[in-house]
């Protein structure tokens, strides 16, 4: 996996798709992230990017501060 | 434990007499509520789980002549106690008596659905999968292989539309036929071995599950709620977009409450004026009239307030709109150490803090909620609104103009201060990281009107329940306060009635104006010389540097229970009477305007009266609010604790603005 290919999720753009690849253990909020779907190797899209940003997991629309985003390394699609 | 389990332990075999008990689980925004509602309707009791907040709600239905039970656990997402909610959904999976677990899947999302219902199904129970929302799933063109899925779970499964009752009656025959051969619960873990994350390992399994049940033609689920969310999620139009939502709750709240509120108001007042006519004067009359039928009267005044901001909310909520709302406003509210969430129970309490402290449920960390409940009596109420018109009277008699900044200064000190406090607890005595946003913004759909009325029905019953035991106790309390120790009429009002007796009878009219003149002087008389008033007089020392006097005290001490009492208290001290306070506003304004203390200087200058204005925007003055916040916190040290820093902050500002205002030499 080259470095260019993964960002953080807070960096990501609108409409970027990717695969989850990498969550730095923090908050416990992140662990509520995971419970819904955004754990290593799954699929995500940003919907909106910001703070708070709003992604895709599994069909369903998930709002998610900044801070958290930040702990979670995506590696993009093409 | 509940009291089924002590009446059939898990040991004895099930019979009719002990009931069938049945828990709903499933994922917030599943359906699961609308399902539980559609179940048990009005047969539903809403309470704390025991040594908790967690809402716990219980309904029952009849069905084949079995009553059976339903609880409803609280939504979540995992089932590894790592919150409050999930603590409570596993102590009931693991502690109490039951017999069926029903799981609510979302019939659009089913990958995730499968993610708790796998480890419900682990907890080695009997599971039923109603699979809701297949309406939806159908017009997005989701096929769901329904017997392929019940094999793959080795359970029932069976697609229904909770809101509109479709496959209700396969779920009731489902429940019996699981009641009447129960199936064996699934022995082994359902994932498998789990590997470095149990997050991952068990999504494979639902992938795995969901790839092989469920077909979908990428035909987008929810076109309008990608549309709708341009614009409600936006930074800045959303904000604006949410502004207008709350504008039109409020509208509402303040157009449409205040005809039932005079409804129960006159009401009340008619049955204490028959109360008065119809029983032998004496100290029970008195009782009755004043301290019960006036304190459950100015109870249930805040019922129609109640009723509306909950039916409203509701409604928000089930279209998916609060979540946008949370998610709009958490950036903000973040900077003041509250989460998004907190901010519809801030702004809803300017309309009354009894419902924004029950709605403050919606906040998960435990001391954010805590916080948003400590600070919200400090936000400007309708209860306020009484004082605030006399106060701006006197400081401004007409001129609107300033009146009106007034209100507009008085409103704006209260959410200052409430953010403020917000933001000095969450670093004191509650500190810790403001939670995180993670919220799932669901698709817009319809509300369920039946959800609506259900919920407000029961808000409306809890605080029946909880502030009315606690507010009769006090105002029975005031009252003997205010009665107490009784004196003798003062001779100036005898001799009133004695002219007023002397009248001939076709000077009637005279002479009930003499009489009228006489009771106004025996009430002032009375409630000078009761305890309260000895109590007026004995906090004055205190109260002196705030710019009141005595009789000021004497209005506080009775407004204890409810704020807007001083404005009638006002008006029996100050010999207006109540009733004609109430009918012509005016005339006790200009009373007031001329109250003099003994040595001839004004009662109400302007400073007192801005000193005043301070102490009722952040006093706390509202014992309805206070049994809330006992209910809610589930403790009386936060009620005593919200008492004793609103008294000190209202104190201390009434103290300063008192002080500052007569060094600038304003009178």
């Amino acid at each position: 996996m080259s470095p260019q290919s993964t960002q953080h999720l807070n960096e990501l753009p609108a409409g970027a798709r990717g695969v989850v690849r990498h969550i730095e253990p923090a908050d416990e909020a992140l662990h509520r992230l995971m419970a819904m779907g955004l754990c290593v190797g799954r699929e995500l899209e940003v919907v909106r990017p910001g703070n708070p940003l709003i992604v895709r997991l599994l069909g369903a629309r998930v709002g998610v501060a900044g801070r958290l985003a930040r702990h979670v390394i995506i590696e993009r699609h093409a | 434990m509940s009291d089924t389990a002590t009446c059939c332990p898990p040991t004895v075999p099930l019979t009719d007499e002990c009931g069938y008990r049945i828990v709903l689980a499933g994922n917030p925004n599943s359906g699961k509520t609308t399902l539980f509602n559609a179940l048990t309707g009005l047969r539903a009791k809403t309470s704390n789980y025991p040594g908790t907040t967690v809402e716990h709600r219980q309904g029952s239905f009849t069905l084949d002549q079995t009553d059976i039970t339903v609880v409803d656990l609280p939504g979540i997402y995992d089932l590894k106690a790592s919150s409050e909610e999930e603590q409570v959904a596993l102590n009931i999976l693991t502690r109490e008596r039951f017999d069926t677990v029903i799981v609510v899947a979302d019939a659009t999302n089913l990958n995730r659905s499968l993610f708790l219902a796998s480890q419900v199904m682990e907890m080695k129970v009997p599971v039923l999968l109603a699979l809701n929302m297949i309406d939806l799933a159908e017009t997005s063109e989701i096929q769901i292989n329904v017997p392929g899925l019940a094999r793959e779970l080795g359970c029932p499964v069976i697609p229904i539309v909770a809101r509109s009752g479709r496959g209700l009656a396969e779920l009731h025959a489902a429940i019996l036929k699981a009641k009447k051969a129960p199936a064996p619960p699934r022995p082994a873990a359902v994932c498998g071995t789990c590997g470095d994350c149990r997050f991952q390992s068990r999504y494979a399994w639902t992938d795995a599950i969901a790839g092989r049940c469920v077909q979908h033609s990428g035909q987008p689920i929810h076109p309008w709620t990608e549309r709708l969310d341009r614009v409600l999620t936006h930074p800045v139009i959303g904000i604006l977009a949410f502004f207008a939502v709350m504008l039109g709750v409020f509208f509402l709240i303040f157009r449409l409450a205040h005809i039932p509120m005079d409804l129960i108001d006159g009401l009340f007042s008619h049955v204490g004026t028959w109360a008065s006519a119809h029983l032998p004067d004496n100290d029970l009359r008195s009782l009755l009239v004043q301290g019960v039928i006036g304190g459950v009267g100015g109870m249930l005044v805040f019922l129609p307030q109640i009723c509306i901001l909950f039916f409203c909310l509701s409604l928000l909520e089930d279209t998916g709109y609060l979540a946008r709302a949370a998610f709009v406003m958490d950036r903000l509210m973040q900077k003041f150490g509250l989460p998004g969430k907190a901010f519809v129970p801030l702004l809803s309490a300017h309309a009354c803090a009894i419902p924004s402290i029950m709605a403050t449920r919606v906040i998960e960390d435990k001391r954010d909620r805590l916080v948003t409940i400590l600070v919200i009596p400090l936000v400007t109420c309708s209860a306020r609104i009484p004082v605030y018109s006399m106060l701006a009277a006197l400081l401004f008699a007409h001129n609107a103009w300033r009146a009106s900044l007034v209100f507009t200064g008085a409103y704006a000190l209260g959410l200052t201060a409430a953010i403020a406090v917000a933001f000095i607890l969450k670093r004191t005595i509650l500190k810790g990281e403001t939670r995180a946003l993670v919220l799932e913004l669901p698709s817009y759909k319809m509300p369920s009107l039946r959800s609506a009325v259900l919920m407000m029905l029961d808000r409306a019953w809890v605080f029946i329940r909880k502030a009315g035991t606690v507010i009769l106790g006090i105002s029975i309390a005031l009252w003997v306060l205010a009665t107490y120790p009784k004196s003798a009429p003062p001779a100036e009002a005898v001799a009133l009635q004695q002219r007023a007796a002397a009248l001939p009878a076709a000077q009637a009219s005279q002479a009930a104006e003499l009489q009228a003149q006489a009771d106004r002087l025996i009430s002032h008389n009375a409630l000078a010389h009761s305890t309260a008033g000895h109590i007026g007089r004995w906090i004055e020392p205190v109260l002196r540097p705030l710019g009141f006097d005595w009789q000021i005290g004497i209005g506080i001490v009775s407004s204890f229970g409810a704020r807007e009492v001083i404005v009638s208290t006002l008006a029996v001290i100050y010999g207006v009477g109540e009733e004609t306070a109430r009918d012509n506003p005016e005339s006790l304004y200009d009373s007031l305007r001329r109250a003099e203390r003994s040595d001839g200087t004004k009662v109400f200058t302007t400073a007192t009266c801005a000193s005043l204005l301070v102490f009722y925007v952040l006093a706390m003055q509202c014992l309805s609010t206070q049994a809330i916040t006992r209910r809610e916190t589930n403790s009386f040290k936060w009620p005593a604790f919200q008492l004793a820093y609103m008294t000190v902050l209202a104190y201390t500002a009434s103290c300063l603005t008192f002080q500052t205002l007569r060094l600038l030499g304003i009178a």
